[in-house]
């Protein structure tokens, strides 16, 4: 631990956590850039780094955007991500009251705490998780695995046999290529490029930044007139909005445990999170009449939860290798192009470097605080790029980086055919975190399948693991009540 | 719309179908995990498709950013195809071009065609970004692009540079 610490406060780390942070910002605060582009467009940056300074970067990036998007939010009332959707109700109301300065920096303030918060859980609770995982044979993985799918496939919104689709449809392009357990080629049609099967890093910039450098193109075609930004106005006294620090702990903890707790679970992401978080603590203030237009409490309560959101879903990425949120699951990408496998078994090999990775995620939180309470305004400047000049960049950096992978065209055609695929399945309403999740963990979970049928001695011994039948029940519950819960609503539509 | 999706299942099922002749060239023990798959593919396009045509299919007709292109005028949706024509076009000719034409060239066609009004800055911000990319490629990222006359040439300066 102490190593991890020594070397994540070392200046090539803190530079690194500087840039990570102030580039997340960037993407933050652009309306239209996410945080898991602006992951997915570094990750082949990351090659020329030691993994855990890419994986340092990539945190920042993530913990940046998810702050940057507040800041558009407070002063034009456009969401810079789809996280910062409530942040905008309460931050832009505030800032038409002329207190955008105390909305931007109370955004800033209640990340940095929410984000403080889930590192701090990051750092001890990940190495009990691991250890459990640890323990962890082939019938927990195959549970383990079926429960993350199960999750994503019943929590999204969308119906639930195009979620099935989706997750199907992801675990069957992970079948081409050579066989994980025999090495039997399948469905490469004698192409030699297709024996190593999709290289994951072209598939995730396919789906999530060429995708959008399409959609910022088209948008900078229809969009006529810009944004009116609200002027920012004089600063905000430290002194006071510590002080929110003391009037509002309850809010503080309670979202950022709910955000952390929400992390964990694959499918609740950043987008979902501020919204559950934001009815919660509107329940515990029913005398508060400006919640959702204007309420300090509402606005810490959003941002708290999102930012603890974050390090919720590096937990299990990091202890298990299985992503909390979409934006997560590209850190496995980082991971694989430094030839390293994420899951308990990283943690045991690579402490140093999962330590080091820990305290610069605390570091980079900090940093994202500062930068929030001191430079917020000067980011906002940003909000004046055009988009057209943003979709051309984004377009040529997929290309490029999609091409650095392996210097080969062939990673380029992969990442055009993963933008078709997402751009399809889009217009079909098929959603994409289930397809990305498969594509992540197909590889696995055939591996875990094939020895489980391979070693166990039947259904008993499988179902004599509490673990696995703990995973197996909840998703079995999971599955039902969300059929329950659609039946419903089918037969509470009007006809 | 209804078409539009029952076109796409059928090409999903078509597609399936595809990988499947596939299957008898694959060894017995490595073909099982996919024939499921295939199978559960198949099974949920079918249930999707016959609840299209059922009505019963309880989202929205369309996706809000498609429905925002399908009812834009035409010529901003050609522009938009127009885009990913040029960024298809730019990777087909990096390797016969070489990094430094196709790139000004995409950046520059790509900028023109999203109506950045000033042409000529286009074209400089085009160049200056390709050569300052270029170096970065050679020099700290140790990335080879694919070279053509222009980054031979460059690549002649670099190492005169150094050395």
């Amino acid at each position: 631990m102490l190593e991890g610490l020594l070397t994540a406060v070392s200046p090539t780390y803190l530079l690194v956590e500087i840039v990570g942070v102030i580039v997340g910002i960037i993407f933050g605060a652009i309306p239209g850039l996410t945080a898991t582009l602006g992951i997915a467009l570094f990750v082949p940056v990351t090659f020329l780094m030691s993994p855990g300074a890419g994986m340092i970067m990539l945190a920042g990036i993530y913990a940046g955007a998810i702050f940057g998007g507040s800041i558009s939010a407070v002063l034009i009332n456009v969401p810079g991500t789809p996280a910062s959707i409530i942040t905008g109700w309460e931050g832009y109301a505030l800032a038409r009251e002329g207190k955008a300065p105390l909305a931007l920096s109370l955004a800033a303030l209640s990340s940095g705490v929410g984000g403080l918060f889930s590192a701090v859980a990051l750092l001890f609770l990940t190495p009990m998780l691991s250890t459990l995982a640890l323990t962890f044979g082939p019938p927990e993985y195959c549970a383990l695995l079926l429960f993350s799918f199960t999750i994503v496939t019943v929590m999204l919104d969308t119906p639930l046999m195009r979620n099935l689709l989706g997750c199907f449809i992801g675990l069957l392009l992970t079948t081409i290529g050579l066989d994980p357990v025999n090495g039997a080629a399948r469905f490469t049609f004698g192409n030699v490029d297709l024996m190593s099967g999709f290289n994951l890093i072209a598939v995730l910039v396919g789906f999530f930044c060429m995708t959008e450098a399409v959609f910022l193109a088209f948008d900078s075609l229809v969009e006529s007139s810009s944004d009116e930004i609200i002027s920012y106005g004089k600063g905000n006294s430290m002194g006071e909005l510590f002080a929110t620090l003391w009037t509002h702990a309850v809010t503080y903890l309670r979202s950022s445990t709910i955000g952390l707790f929400l992390g964990i679970l694959p499918a609740v992401g950043p987008v979902e999170t501020p919204f559950i978080a934001h009815t919660i603590e509107r329940r515990f203030h029913p005398k508060d009449e400006k919640f959702g237009k204007g309420s300090v409490t509402g606005l810490i309560a959003s941002e708290c939860s999102i930012s603890a959101n974050v390090g919720g879903s590096l937990m299990p990425l990091i202890s298990l290798g299985i992503p909390g949120s979409g934006a997560a699951a590209v850190f496995i990408g980082a991971l694989t192009l430094h030839g390293l496998q994420p899951g308990p078994l990283l943690f045991k090999n690579e402490p140093v470097l999962i330590y080091t990775f820990f305290w610069g995620f605390i570091a980079v939180n900090l940093f994202m605080m500062f930068f929030g309470l001191f430079g917020a305004r000067y980011f906002a400047l940003v909000l004046k790029l055009p988009k057209r000049v943003l979709a051309t960049f984004i377009a040529v950096f997929s290309i490029l980086g999609s091409y650095a992978i392996n210097n080969s065209m062939f990673d380029v055609g992969v990442m055009f055919g993963a933008t078709a695929l997402a751009l399809w399945l889009r217009a079909l309403r098929v959603p994409i975190l289930p397809i990305v999740l498969a594509v992540i963990l197909g590889p696995l979970f055939e591996q875990q399948v094939l020895v489980l049928f391979t070693t166990s001695a039947g259904v008993g011994e499988v179902l004599g693991r509490p673990i696995a039948d703990g995973f197996f029940a909840i998703s079995i519950i999971m599955v039902v009540f969300s059929a329950v819960r659609r039946l419903k609503e089918g037969r509470a539509k009007p006809a | 719309m209804l078409y539009f999706n029952l076109i796409s299942f059928l090409l999903i099922i078509c597609g399936t179908a595809v990988l499947g002749l596939q299957i008898p060239d694959i060894a017995a023990s490595a073909r099982v995990y996919p024939l499921v798959l295939m199978v559960l593919v198949v099974l949920c396009t079918l249930v999707v498709a016959a609840k299209e045509i059922a009505g019963r299919s309880n989202t929205a007709a369309l996706d809000a950013t498609f429905a925002k292109i399908l009812s834009a005028p035409l010529p901003q949706q050609l522009r938009t195809l127009a885009f990913i024509a040029i960024w298809m076009a730019y990777s087909w000719a990096l390797t016969p071009v070489g990094f430094l034409v196709s790139t000004t060239c995409a950046i520059a066609a790509s900028l023109w065609l999203l109506r950045v009004r000033r042409v000529l800055v286009g074209i400089a911000t085009a160049l200056v970004f390709s050569v300052v990319l270029a170096v970065l490629f050679a020099t700290v990222l140790y990335i080879p692009t694919p070279l053509g006359p222009l980054d031979r040439l460059l690549a002649q300066a670099i190492y005169a540079f150094q050395h």
